[in-house]
């Protein structure tokens, strides 16, 4: 099930938002998904 | 063998007694689990707890000192809960009493009036409400709020960078476990919404006063919860989703059976469709959802609180790994005979035909709750006694 939320974005919708081109999917798994995963991670923590 | 050499080997077995029971098999020896908190490790090595939880050297000595105390299956002896990280952000949901220990008051995240907020974006709600609400630094205007996550998480990562380190080196100095069986964790989405929006009380309150919304909202929350669980790791039936069950002992069936079981059973078939297992801790005494339980999807890891073991046993035992129940509270008061014969009693009544991973009801949480003598013979115990 997709998660959907203005604070949460998917890598696709990342790469739009920051203007980064759409070839870059298969590149910037580490370096821009990872910040958005790592940031609702810590958002787990603090409301947990 | 010298020790180094025995350890490994210890280790390779114990790791190899959880990979059978949760892969189907009757294990040589029986697993344990049994937890020792941060707390407890730093008061049972002497060390002072307003103090010594704001150093991760004091708390690795700690750790040191229980792991050889104690020969647990995991290392035991920390508590992710520290009271610098609460601090810099200027908690209200976790706070360090008068003695050092942590508490998390019940505190509800969003009013009444919030629900269709929530519905509309769980996350969105998070952010803008509960974070505010929970953290006096976090509502402050920028930069002030932004300057204080910064602090929080250097201060998370100055002490992980040290305590997970030390936790691998000790698994191999006193043979623990050195595989991990722990994918995420959870909640069930109800829980969430208790524990996190809508406090304890508030959310027992708003099944009467506006069941359709709370109905929405366990919908809505529940892709947050599968989130919430998943890792990275590539799924195995040994790494456990960890979902600690809080609200269906305090409801009454008919709204467990409505409000609570629903997305529950759902999150459980999903994460076990993924490939994960699943762990969950029945808290209270779960004796009146057993066949509940039985329905969810064969293999779950069901670690109980109170309850009858020899019914335990005979409803889900063939089907779900039964973990648990052993009483704590006979480590604090009773003699060192008392917990032999006790643990005897659980294993002579759960080990038989597999599916049954020694543990205790609760963790030990502070020194107080069980004394040495009593928790390093209930260990002795079952480590002889527990051979299949």
């Amino acid at each position: 099930m997709e998660l959907k939320s203005k604070y949460y974005h998917s890598l696709e919708e990342n790469l739009q938002k920051y203007g980064i081109p759409a070839e870059a999917v298969k590149t910037a798994q580490d370096s821009i998904q990872f910040p958005e995963e790592s940031t609702l991670s810590i958002l787990f923590f603090l409301i947990t | 063998m010298d020790n180094s050499a025995a350890m490994k080997e210890q280790s390779e077995r114990r790791n190899q007694n959880f990979v059978d029971v949760y892969e189907g098999r009757i294990p040589q020896e029986l697993p344990i689990s049994v937890g020792v908190d941060g707390a407890a490790a730093l008061e049972y090595a002497g060390k002072n707890l307003l103090t010594d939880q704001y150093s991760a050297e004091a708390m690795i000595e700690a750790m040191d000192y229980v792991n050889g105390l104690f020969d647990t299956d995991q290392v035991v002896g920390f508590s992710s809960r520290l009271p610098s990280f609460y601090q810099l952000l200027g908690a209200e949901n976790y706070k360090m009493g008068a003695d050092g220990f942590m508490q998390h008051p019940n505190i509800a995240g969003m009013e009444p009036e919030d629900y269709d907020a929530l519905i509309e974006d769980p996350i969105a709600v998070c952010w803008e409400k509960v974070v505010p609400k929970y953290y006096k630094e976090l509502a402050k205007p920028f930069p002030h709020n932004v300057i204080a996550i910064l602090k929080f998480q250097a201060s998370r990562q100055a002490i992980m960078s040290k305590v997970g380190p030390a936790m691998a080196q000790l698994a191999v100095k006193y043979g623990k476990l050195t595989r991990s069986f722990s994918a995420g964790r959870t909640r069930a989405p109800f829980d969430l919404l208790a524990d996190t929006f809508r406090s304890f009380t508030g959310a027992l309150s708003d099944i009467r006063r506006m069941p359709d919304k709370v109905l929405a909202a366990v919908e809505a929350l529940y892709p947050l919860c599968i989130k919430m669980g998943l890792t990275n790791a590539k799924p195995s039936k040994t790494l456990r989703v960890g979902i600690a069950l809080h609200m269906p002992t305090f409801m009454r069936e008919k709204d467990f059976a409505k409000f609570w079981w629903p997305t529950f059973k759902r999150q459980v078939e999903e994460f076990m469709n993924i490939g994960y297992g699943v762990y969950m801790f029945c808290e209270d005494d779960w004796m009146r959802y057993l066949d509940y339980l039985y329905e969810l999807p064969e293999g779950c890891e069901m670690q109980f609180e109170y309850g009858d073991p020899k019914i335990i046993k005979e409803k889900l035992g063939k089907k779900h790994i039964i973990q648990g129940l052993y009483p704590v509270s006979l480590l604090r008061t009773g003699t060192v005979e008392d917990v032999e014969r006790k643990a005897k009693e659980y294993i002579d009544i759960l080990a038989p035909g597999g599916n049954y991973i020694f543990g205790t009801d609760k963790g030990v949480l502070r020194a107080s709750d069980a004394k040495v003598e009593n928790l390093q013979a209930l260990l002795k115990t079952v480590r002889e006694y527990g051979k299949y």
